[in-house]
Parts: structure tokens; C-alpha cells; sequence
């Protein structure tokens, strides 16, 4: 693989030396492109209090494309399906070379803050969602708590 | 070094906002004798009457055109100077006085006859020069320093040149506002440091 451009190395002491708060994003010994991701659950949200593992790589077109990133932990969340894929749009057609990684880390905690059913990619928990809030804020933080509290899976 | 080059040498490098404001000072000293030859009511230049007013042509246009620079010119006298000072100048450094101008404009003879590596640190200490490249991250000092462009969008963003070619190749938009770009849709600036 070719060096590492300047600004992902950039990127990644500033991430170091000025975390996000409630977010933390280490790059991997073996390949740096690739992050090992966790944002805290946000304050009255269905996930507070958990933590959720996600994954980050950075493709060789970056930062013309858009990072690939990916929840790890389990998460019960309209716009986040089974196997952790997320649906944002900064990730795919309204990515621009001017964000970064702390700004895509910052739009997925605010949208764990922010469930948006009306564009979802979990189309039974969007449903759950928009029929009944309550009990699908329920399951979120029963989810949260099985899976990102205490090391949970 | 004579005494022209001295001279030419502030005015293309250090001090071109002062000087600027030297000659908008000058240019609204003129248009304030004309309005009061005129009407003598400052006012009436904004209103669409003035348009068919007997006035001669060009001077009508060199009104108008500085009264899209600033409408408080007219209006106000004493406001005059400080509103041109803050707006370009405050970018650089506090608005000053007129006798601390001219001392500083004496300092910056010797900067700029400095040598360019001298030059290039003084002017790493400018604000503007201390904004990165949104895409590299690169600080604009380093980017002049490599010898690289610096280009603006025709939407007024600023970035380093390979960069915004880059990114208008492969997202044909702005990467800071997301307006539509062409490969025309930028242009080099000319920063007044070199």
C-alpha cells in the first residue's frame, strides 16, 4: 500500500489529542485506515448508558469518498439494520471531501440522538417506530442494555 | 534600492489594504462635494429619483457604484472611517490610528526588504494564512511555501488548488456549501504577501 496521505494522519493525531467527547476512534497497529470506533450512548436517548463498538476504514479514494463505517454492537435503531450498516446520508451521496472523521463519528451520535423512521433501513423496526414509540424506545434501551452495556456482545 | 522601489514594494505587499483605504478615503471625499454640489441633501442619492437627475453621467456612476460599497458613507461622517476600517482591515489586525499607521507602514519597510524567508514567517502570523485547506488540512502558509495555488470557488470557498480539482473532478460540487461546480467554477487568488 502506498504512505499514509498526510491529512489521515492528521486527522488521526487530532483524534488522539482532542477526542471527541463520548467518542473514541483508534487506528488499528496493522493497518491504519482502519478504526476501531466507540460512542457513548447519548444523554436522554434509548442508548444512553450503553457503548457501541463500530468499525471505520478509510478506502484508498479517501477523503474523495466517503469512509465505510459499520456498528458492531447490536443496536435497535430504524435507520441501523441487522448486520450494523448505517443509513446516513453523509455516507453515501451528500459526502463531501471537507468532513472528516469527527464529523461523521459526531453525525452518528446525533443520530442515535435523532431515530429517524421516515427513512429507514430497518424497515420493521421503522415500523415499530412510527406505530408504536414507546414500546420501540423500550426495546432500544432493553437492546442497549443486553448488547452495549458490561462488555456485552 | 531607490526611493520608487521602496514604495512600490509596500503597495504590493504589506499594506494594500491601507492603501486601498487611503484611496476609498479620497474617492468619498470627492463624492461628499459633489452631493453638496448638487442637492445637498446626502440622502437623496439612494432614492430612485436621483436616477433622472440632471447629473453628469460619470460622476453619477462613480456614486453609485461606492454607494453599493457602503451606505453609511452618506449618511454618517463621523462613522465614515470606521466602518472601512473594520470591515477588511479587523481580518489583519485592529482597526489603528492614523498616526499608528504611518509607524507601521515604516516597520514594514524593513520586512519586506527582508528576505523572503523572513517575509514568509512574519506572515505565518496573519489569521487567513493560519486557515487550513479544508481537504488536506494543509495550513495556506505551507501551500504558498511549496509553491502551490491557492484557489477560491465562484462560491467563495477557499482551498489549495489540486485539491479543489480534485474534488470538482469527482463530486462536481463545492466541498464546503455543496453548490454545483464545473472545472470553471474556481479560480487562483492572489494573496498580497509575495
Amino acid at each position: 500500500m502506498a504512505g499514509l496521505p498526510r491529512r489521515i494522519t492528521k486527522e488521526t493525531q487530532r483524534l488522539l489529542s482532542e477526542p471527541v467527547q463520548g467518542i473514541s476512534a483508534t487506528p488499528d497497529e496493522n493497518n491504519l485506515r482502519y478504526f476501531h470506533v466507540t460512542i457513548n450512548g447519548p444523554k436522554d436517548s434509548p442508548f444512553e448508558g450503553g457503548v457501541f463498538k463500530l468499525e471505520l476504514f478509510l478506502p484508498e479514494e479517501y477523503p474523495m469518498a466517503a469512509p465505510k463505517v459499520r456498528f458492531n454492537t447490536k443496536i435497535y435503531h430504524p435507520n441501523i439494520d441487522k448486520i450494523g450498516r448505517i443509513c446516513l446520508d453523509i455516507l453515501k451521496d451528500k459526502w463531501s471531501p471537507a468532513l472528516q472523521v469527527r464529523t461523521v463519528l459526531l453525525s452518528i451520535q446525533a443520530l442515535l440522538s435523532a431515530p429517524n423512521p421516515d427513512d429507514p433501513l430497518a424497515n420493521d423496526v421503522a415500523d415499530n417506530w412510527k406505530r408504536n414509540e414507546a414500546a420501540a424506545i423500550k426495546t432500544a434501551r432493553e437492546w442497549t442494555q443486553k448488547y452495549a452495556m458490561s462488555g456485552g456482545q | 534600492m531607490t526611493q520608487s522601489d521602496e514604495s512600490s514594494l509596500i503597495s504590493l505587499t504589506d499594506e494594500p489594504l491601507v492603501v486601498d483605504l487611503n484611496a476609498r478615503r479620497r474617492r468619498r471625499r470627492r463624492i461628499r462635494s459633489t452631493t453638496s454640489n448638487g442637492s445637498g441633501d446626502v440622502i437623496v442619492i439612494d432614492s430612485p429619483a436621483e436616477v433622472s437627475n440632471p447629473v453628469a453621467p460619470r460622476r453619477r456612476r462613480r456614486q453609485r457604484r461606492s454607494n453599493g460599497d457602503s451606505v453609511v458613507d452618506l449618511t454618517c461622517n463621523d462613522s465614515v472611517e470606521l466602518v472601512d476600517l473594520t470591515t477588511p482591515a479587523s481580518l489583519i489586525r485592529p482597526p489603528l490610528n492614523r498616526t499608528q499607521k504611518r509607524t507601521d507602514a515604516a516597520g514594514l519597510i524593513t520586512t519586506t526588504s527582508a528576505p523572503r524567508q523572513d517575509l514568509l514567517s512574519h506572515e505565518d502570523t496573519s489569521p487567513i494564512l493560519k486557515l487550513n485547506c479544508p481537504v488536506c488540512l494543509e495550513p495556506l502558509h505551507s501551500v504558498i511555501r511549496a509553491g502551490r495555488k491557492i484557489c477560491s470557488t465562484v462560491c467563495g470557498h477557499i482551498f489549495c488548488r489540486s485539491c479543489i480539482k480534485q474534488a470538482v473532478r469527482t463530486c462536481k460540487k463545492c466541498p464546503t456549501c455543496r453548490k454545483k461546480l464545473t472545472e470553471k467554477g474556481f479560480h487562483d487568488i492572489f494573496l498580497p504577501i509575495s
